[in-house]
């Protein structure tokens, strides 16, 4: 498997070097998750039993670079890795009422969706190949720190969620 | 034939494959269950009135290991994205001779939809009608408090009264 992806290979040295919040170092989950790429290289067509695509090698090839640009941030967490019916893959962080999702969905653009159902929130976008990955990291972070705060409930109002909803 | 209209009590049934070979948690649902491929029109989905579960699994383009979640037509309809914004879905009876109780959930696909239809499919109350249940909950559904109404199918769970980013439990 390639690592290649031109685009946050830049982006993720601008964003190591503009932004000290990001430490870049190397984190122990890739090789767990370039067996699952090799896997999801071996898909055939019809792989969901509804159709779908076996996976696009440039968009793979694409989310590869992506995730190990990703993987050089310190601390961050293993994606869920899953191939999408159109060809591509996308990447799910998952923690409580937290989700993010980031889909390559060609070789030089991603979506991703943001959801807090606590606090309804959900942003979507678009990001491409000369745009930073703070942004991404962010949202990933955010997924990460969120602890459950329900039981407290006089307080769950002004938690960070709360805030970050009304901003 | 079965491409009478599709009422809002109907049950739709959804065919998820296992994520065993890409060594994902074999039950776990993602919102890339519920994406287009390439040509589709919308989203595959069968009408349980003509095809069960059982029989879903057993047809030949079935996956082994997969396994099937459940909502009505009329919570495709009334999905909301996670700013309760209506995302104006509906679901079309596309029949042929081959794929009886074959339908369609259209609309406009994002990855908005994707992840407001994963939500309804794991949780929807439709109950499967050979009586076996369906523990399907994922982390974020096991957690307690808060939810926001209309992300859930179940509107006891919430009240949202006023500004949507306060949100209230209806027991408070």
């Amino acid at each position: 498997m390639k690592s290649q992806f031109t685009i946050t290979e830049a982006l993720i040295e601008r964003t190591g070097s503009t932004d000290p919040r990001w430490i870049v170092v190397r984190c122990d989950w890739l090789e767990d998750a370039e067996r699952q790429f090799r896997a999801i290289e071996n898909l055939p067509d019809g792989w969901d039993g509804n159709g779908a695509s076996r996976s696009d090698a440039r968009s793979l090839c694409a989310a590869w670079g992506l995730l190990t640009s990703l993987c050089r941030v310190e601390g961050l967490s293993k994606p869920h890795v899953n191939p999408t019916p159109c060809g591509g893959v996308q990447f799910e962080w998952e923690n409580g009422f937290r989700y993010f999702e980031i889909e390559v969905v060609a070789e030089r653009a991603a979506t991703y969706l943001y959801r807090d159902d606590a606090m309804c929130v959900e942003e979507t976008g678009e990001i491409f190949e000369d745009e930073s990955l703070n942004g991404v990291l962010d949202f990933i972070r955010r997924v990460e720190n969120f602890t459950d705060r329900t039981s407290k409930r006089t307080s769950a109002f002004n938690s960070l969620g709360a805030r970050e909803a009304v901003a | 034939m079965s491409d009478e209209p599709i009422s809002d009590d109907e049950v739709l049934l959804r065919r998820i494959p296992s994520g065993k070979p890409w060594l994902e948690p074999p039950d776990r649902v993602t919102s890339a269950n519920f994406k287009l491929g390439r040509d589709d029109k919308g989203l595959s989905v069968f009408r349980e009135r003509f095809v069960s579960e059982a029989e879903l699994l057993k047809r030949p383009d079935a996956i082994e290991g997969s396994l099937v979640v459940r909502a009505t037509a009329g919570e495709v309809r009334r999905a909301k994205n996670g700013k309760q914004e209506p995302l104006n879905l509906d679901v079309i009876p596309v029949d042929h001779d081959t794929n009886p109780g074959h339908a369609e959930i259209r609309g406009q696909f994002t990855a908005s939809v994707a992840g407001a239809l994963k939500r309804l499919f794991l949780h929807a109350d439709s109950s499967p009608s050979d009586g076996s249940s369906h523990e399907e909950v994922p982390a974020i559904h096991r957690s307690s408090g808060l939810s926001c109404a209309g992300s859930l199918p179940d509107p006891t769970l919430v009240v949202v009264r006023g500004d949507l980013s306060t949100p209230k439990r209806d027991d408070e």
